[in-house]
């Protein structure tokens, strides 16, 4: 009986738009469907309600009419209704027509699922990847949102939403001065060091610097600031359980292969909850100089080579991101630094 | 099925009754369907007591239809056999070659793909064996029959075979707490047209040349591209969404052995590696769609592919297969045809 292959030849990118309301959600749609011309797009909404659509336009039908709109530069608007899956599907058939899939999630702390069911569902990962997470962040407003407190157990959306993101549109700039922005800023860092914070003002957003940047390709973790792997006692005082972190560690030297990944599996058996995004750059003994990477929501790892191997006389540090819960950075690293390889005694 | 890819979750159906069943069935019967091959019904899923079988012999989805172990993180990270489980895997190779030859011996105009499953479903059981697709991630049959344009995972049902019909009899066993993997064509009736005769001959040899290449020290990657530049210089191309996998007390694990061109650090052949190669070459396009059944890969422009599959063992010196015919099995006029080794292959050594 065969095995199914992975490949990602020729895949629509989906790239996936979390934010709160009010963030400036509606208009980037807006913007996307109705004044660019560069991109092809589709845009899957869960209610059209909010967009707005001109009576002169025509209507063309999925299942009913009210299903997809198609706009004058090409770009379609689709509602979702609840079933991601059928819709996809439906416009599986269709999809060469576009350069790229937004799917934009009202409110939606946790991207996990989609996630999951996009790359393990056959009929969905034969189709489509995702290219990225972007949270569209409201620059005045979001700090409210992360101060709120939420009762025990819930979670608080606006943390959730930045933690997850490979990118943060950083909206509403108009409304903020120089000492708001870079509060707000810092904040984010303290929470998501590793995504790429982008400034935009009234939504409109550099489009070729969130579409198909392959975000969720493990290669993004090469363009981390090297400041972010340095010890970092700002984060040491706080060790609130309901805080998200970012933690990132380095050091030099060639993993023994084995028992970095019983190490792995360990670690996404146990922690897979409080783990949102990993990312990881190693090197490991006997692999030649070949450079790898990783990246992983939850307990989902994507695993591969880089596309440029180790130099002659590069430096082999291993880098590894991790963000989310009761991250103990002394103890992970201990437990990474054991997985460097050491001559066994045989 | 590799690491986290493409589970299929499967709800088992008991007899589909109700709006869900009706749905089902009308989802079957309103498919395009790409080729002469169309879903016919099955006979309900078995459920094989645990009592006809020791327990070593039952695999852990036998019950619950998801496998207990989890696959490494690296994709390099390779199992080698100690001896004891090589005696194992040989038994449970010999024993899916057995079940496969004589099920084969039943393919023939009339019959349908169904009784060939009883067929190998029996020969396993009186052996002592678990049939391994049996409720492996909710397959619902013994073993896969694909026919003429089905790619694989074809699942035995009440069409009978016809005349001229070429297809690929895919049998694992569970014995012993480890698995025997291994496939083989058959044309049905007297024979079939001149290009199924070129492509089953075409799919034979690039799989031999490709299992020769085997040696401690190679990389599993450069298998793919032995293949892909084989058929694809005879017009033919070779399916990508597929590929062989490592096998001994779990089904599919590393390495991922893809059968086209790439360059995946999927790690280096070692003595004690056991795993599968199992082309799929198509006559078209190699690109499948999958039918409502969830299962069946079929050519998305309905033209016919082959595929043959080993499970092989790397020792000091070569590459033999655990699953190979025996003396006195049927020798296909493919394998005295072929252009790369004549008769039946028994492994490559240096």
């Amino acid at each position: 009986m065969s095995a199914m292959a992975d490949s990602n030849d020729d895949k629509t990118p989906i790239t996936v738009i979390t934010g709160f309301l009010g963030a400036g959600k509606t208009t980037l749609v807006n913007y996307i469907l109705k004044e660019q011309n560069d991109w092809k797009i589709a845009v899957l909404e869960n209610e059209f309600g909010e967009v707005s659509i001109d009576t002169g336009l025509v209507a063309e039908s999925m299942d009913s009419p009210e299903d997809l709109i198609t706009m004058d530069n090409g770009c379609v608007c689709c509602s979702v209704r609840g079933d991601l899956i059928r819709t996809l599907g439906q416009l599986a058939k269709r999809r060469k027509d576009f350069d790229a899939i937004i799917l934009e999630t009202t409110g939606m702390a946790d991207p996990a699922p989609i996630i999951y069911t996009i790359q393990t569902n056959p009929k969905m990962s034969d189709h489509y990847k995702i290219d990225s997470l972007v949270c569209l962040a409201d620059c005045k407003h979001i700090e409210q949102h992360l101060d709120e407190i939420k009762p025990e157990g819930n979670v608080n959306e606006a943390l959730q939403q930045v933690a997850f993101a490979d990118k943060i549109l950083l909206n509403k700039l108009d409304l903020v001065n120089e000492e708001e922005k870079k509060r707000v800023k810092d904040r984010i860092r303290s929470i998501n060091k590793f995504a790429a914070i982008i400034e935009t003002e009234r939504s409109k957003a550099p489009l070729d610097k969130i579409l198909k940047v392959d975000g969720f390709n493990m290669e993004s973790i090469l363009t981390v600031d090297p400041e972010f792997f340095d010890e970092d006692d700002t984060n040491k005082k706080t060790h609130n359980t309901a805080l998200v972190q970012s933690v990132g560690i380095s050091f030099k030297g060639n993993l023994h292969a084995q028992w970095f990944n019983m190490f792995m599996m360990d670690l996404l058996r146990d922690r897979a909850e409080d783990l949102y995004r990993t990312k990881g750059l190693l090197s490991f003994h006997g692999q030649g100089d070949t450079k790898f990477v990783f990246q992983g929501v939850h307990e989902q790892i994507n695993f591969g080579p880089s596309q440029k191997p180790w130099a002659a006389d590069e430096e082999r540090i291993n880098k590894f991101v991790f963000i989310g819960k009761k991250l103990d950075r002394a103890e992970l690293t201990k437990s990474l630094m054991e997985c460097l390889y050491k001559e066994e005694a045989k | 099925m590799n690491k986290k890819k493409s589970i299929k979750k499967k709800t088992t159906t008991t007899g589909a009754t109700g709006f869900g069943g009706a749905l089902s069935k009308l989802k079957e019967k309103t498919f395009d369907y790409t080729g002469t091959i169309t879903a016919h019904p099955q006979t309900p899923q078995q459920t094989i007591p645990p009592s006809l079988l020791p327990p070593t012999s039952i695999p852990s989805y036998a019950s619950t239809s998801i496998p207990a172990a989890t696959p490494p993180v690296l994709p390099w990270v390779i199992e080698r056999k100690d001896k004891e489980t090589i005696l194992k895997m040989e038994r449970a190779g010999k024993l899916a070659r057995q079940c496969l030859e004589v099920g084969g011996a039943a393919i023939k105009p009339g019959v349908t793909t169904e009784e060939i499953d009883r067929i190998v479903h029996q020969e396993c059981l009186s052996n002592g064996a678990y049939p391994s697709p049996l409720n492996y991630h909710g397959f619902p049959k013994s073993c896969c029959t694909s026919v003429n344009e089905v790619i694989c995972h074809g699942i035995p049902d009440a069409r009978p075979l016809q005349s001229g019909d070429i297809v690929n009899l895919d049998v694992t066993v569970f014995k012993d707490g480890v698995h025997g993997d291994c496939s083989e064509m058959f044309v049905v009736g007297e024979e079939t047209d001149t290009a199924s005769q070129e492509l089953i001959q075409v799919t034979y040899d690039c799989w031999l040349k490709a299992m020769e290449f085997c040696r401690p020290g190679r990389a599993y990657s450069d298998i793919g591209g032995i293949i892909e530049e084989y058929v694809s210089a005879r017009g033919f191309s070779t399916v990508r969404a597929f590929c062989g996998h490592g096998i001994g007390s779990v089904f599919h694990t590393n390495p991922n052995v893809l059968h086209y061109k790439n360059s995946e650090p999927n790690g280096k052949m070692e003595p004690g590696h056991t795993f599968t190669i199992e082309p799929m070459i198509c006559a078209g396009t190699q690109k499948h769609v999958t039918w409502p059944d969830k299962w069946t890969a079929a050519t998305k422009d309905g033209g016919r592919t082959a595929q043959f599959e080993h499970t092989l063992l790397i020792e000091e010196n070569g590459v033999r297969p655990l699953t190979g015919k025996r003396e006195g099995d049927r020798v296909q006029w493919w394998e005295e045809r072929s252009e790369v080794h004549k008769g039946i292959w028994t492994g490559s050594f240096d």
